[in-house]
């Protein structure tokens, strides 16, 4: 089963990802795609660390190219997240460029391939009303498509407000 | 304790007015209340702009939260939705996101009932 969590900052949806993949059980894997540019991001995926550290998730990195990984037949991957992900694919060195949509898609369709069950974290970021630069507007066109993309694969989205989960594709899972 | 989240302008306070007896004066405003004490009133409206002057002045907003949550049980929280934008390159700004949104998620945690309000229309997310 494919499960896309979304909400917006600071809305539980990281803290939610986490229970539904703890559920699912099996052997859990942490898929972490934010780069550790600055201490920010260092507090921020030290912060994360300790919030799954308890419940028995083992750490994967992988900044770009998730198509690459090999994963244990079965398992459960909680992929912490897709805006990340994206913004590494569409800008880093390493990332595929104007090739990021598909890339990304393609990885998602061999982690769905090889577990059991794939939790996907993404971010609401389209409700501001401001126009961006090219650059940003071409990273909202790419991650809105993604979610939309995802949504339609998955079995379950849900939506995160206030810590609060809405079932808004399928049936939660609880 | 309620909270009523949504988007600017989408009649969170006008739904409050529209089903209870509170009016005006009975609502306490996050944007220039004072900060060094609880507020008394049943409302306490523009949640988020409030967490913002608390950031501002060097106060922990998530430690004001838990002392209203505490000692204003009874109380009607209102706030806007800020965390779904993209990020932004100010690192005030992003802090005043990430606190206003945990605040919520506090708030929604202890709270009865939780609606979200679009159009003027609320949507129970959270009791009955």
């Amino acid at each position: 089963m494919l499960t896309l969590v979304l909400g917006g900052a600071a809305s539980g949806k990281s803290e939610y990802a986490e229970q539904v993949a703890v559920e699912a059980g099996g052997q859990k894997i942490y898929l972490a795609t934010m780069q550790p540019f600055d201490a920010e991001c260092e507090a921020r995926i030290q912060k994360h660390r300790i919030a799954r550290r308890e419940k028995g998730f083992e750490t994967v990195e992988q900044y770009t190219g998730i198509a690459r990984l090999r994963l244990p037949k079965g398992c459960t991957i909680l992929l912490e997240c897709l805006s990340n992900l994206a913004a590494n694919e569409l800008f880093s060195p390493s990332g595929a460029g104007q090739d990021a949509g598909g890339e990304i898609l393609r990885g998602i369709d061999l982690l769905c391939a090889q577990a059991r069950e794939v939790v996907i974290v993404s971010n609401e970021i389209f409700s501001d009303g401001i126009s961006y630069d090219p650059d940003t507007e071409r990273y909202l066109s790419l991650l809105s498509g993604l979610n939309q993309a995802v949504a339609c694969r998955a079995g379950r989205v849900i939506e995160v407000v206030c810590g609060i989960p809405i079932v808004c594709k399928g049936r939660g899972p609880r | 304790m309620e909270l009523i989240v949504g988007g600017e302008g989408q009649g969170k306070l006008e739904l409050v007015f529209s089903r209870t007896e509170i009016s005006q004066e009975l609502v306490c405003d996050g944007s220039s209340c004072p900060l060094d004490r609880i507020p008394e009133q049943p409302v306490m409206d523009h949640l988020h702009l409030l967490i913002r002057r608390l950031l501002e002045s060097g106060q922990d907003p998530l430690a004001y939260v838990r002392r209203l949550i505490e000692e204003r049980p009874d109380l009607i929280v209102i706030s806007n939705e800020v965390g779904c934008g993209v990020v932004p390159v100010s690192g005030f700004e992003r802090e005043w996101r990430e606190a206003a949104g945990r605040a919520c998620c506090l708030v929604a945690q202890h709270a009865c009932r939780v609606e979200r309000v679009i159009a003027g229309i609320p949507v129970i997310i959270k009791g009955e």
